[in-house]
């Protein structure tokens, strides 16, 4: 019994070490693009939780110095190139909004339908604004 | 190719010139004519970097003189194809070089009657340089031309034997110094183009007894 509680217990920490992974964003690079994982359109009923996720694209820009050279002469040529990469990120990193905090208050991704209505929720990082999500509360 | 032909035209003009106006006695000035064809060693540092397909060229000379010393013009144009070096990119350089040098000196001939004959010649070098350089995708930044010229000088040091009383065989080892002033290249600065060109060939001495 003891020996299948670590196994769990290893396997657990295995699946969190890769999820941490895919939420690590890339150290170089520009945030181009915010999107909540998520239908423009959620409905929750008065009390519900529910946690979104984030993902982000980033751009990497490299500038490649080419040189071409002769005896008498020698031209350089700059080629820009644009790496995209999307990445998942921690909703913890990520501030989040709500159109009507009396309806639903969102925080770390975390939605919390407080009363029947309707509001959206957005989230922004580093200047970039997701998509709003669209609340409706019964 | 029209400079070749009219360098030509222009030796046979002075051969025939001089021949009519020095014919008449032996002590009298006498024309020489000739052409020779070997390589040219470029003592660029960096010269077989870049060009790999050399040619032979061929050199035309011609002048009038008396008894052992000769006034003495030479020309020949050597070309050159390879690859330009590109760095940081996956293309392919090519590069063509063409060098033209003309050349006005003396020509000292240690004896004037034998038929084995040894000579020295110095004299002043014009050199016309022209170079294009490109890449396989015709990137625009990456091709461009150039054409420099530049004054040097030349030696030379060779053998004649005349075989007939006119004609003979003649091989020479020429040595040319001609530094370019190159601002963006393989080297910068003062850049020696110049080389040794050994070569051997015909010429014609009429009168040259």
């Amino acid at each position: 019994m003891k020996r299948s509680k670590y196994f769990i217990l290893v396997i657990l920490l295995l699946v969190t070490s890769c999820d941490m992974e895919n939420l690590i964003p890339p150290t170089e690079g520009e945030l181009v693009k915010l999107e909540i994982d998520s239908p423009d359109s959620i409905t929750l009923n008065s009390g519900d939780i529910l946690q979104m996720e984030v993902r982000g694209v980033y751009v990497v820009s490299n500038t490649d110095v080419i040189t071409n050279t002769g005896i008498l002469q020698s031209n350089t040529y700059y080629n820009q190139t644009n790496d995209s990469s999307f990445v998942e990120i921690n909703p913890a990193t990520v501030a989040w909004y709500s159109g009507d905090q009396r309806i639903a208050r969102v925080n770390s991704g975390l939605i919390s339908a407080v009363s029947v209505g309707s509001t959206y929720i957005y989230a922004k990082k580093e200047n970039v604004v997701s998509q709003k999500i669209d609340l409706i509360i019964k | 190719m029209k400079n070749s032909l009219l360098l030509i035209l222009c030796c046979l003009l002075i051969v025939n010139t001089s021949s009519n106006l020095f014919a008449q006695g032996d002590e009298m000035p006498g024309p020489l004519l000739g052409f020779s064809y070997g390589g040219f060693n470029s003592l660029h540092n960096g010269f077989d970097d870049i060009y790999s397909d050399n040619s032979m060229p061929i050199e035309y000379f011609f002048g009038v003189g008396y008894k052992r010393i000769y006034l003495i013009g030479k020309y020949k144009t050597y070309s050159a194809n390879g690859r330009s070096i590109v760095d940081n990119g996956d293309f392919i350089g090519s590069a063509d070089y063409s060098q033209e040098f003309f050349m006005f000196g003396l020509r000292f001939y240690d004896q004037n009657n034998n038929k084995l004959r040894y000579f020295l010649e110095f004299g002043a070098v014009s050199s016309l340089v022209s170079e294009t350089i490109t890449t396989d995708n015709r990137v625009p930044e990456l091709s461009s031309s150039e054409e420099m010229q530049e004054w040097g000088f030349g030696i030379s040091a060779g053998a004649t034997f005349m075989f007939t009383r006119f004609v003979g065989i003649s091989g020479s080892v020429e040595y040319t110094r001609l530094m370019f002033d190159i601002e963006n290249g393989y080297e910068t600065g003062d850049v020696n183009l110049g080389g040794f060109f050994i070569s051997a060939g015909l010429v014609f001495m009429p009168f040259s007894d």
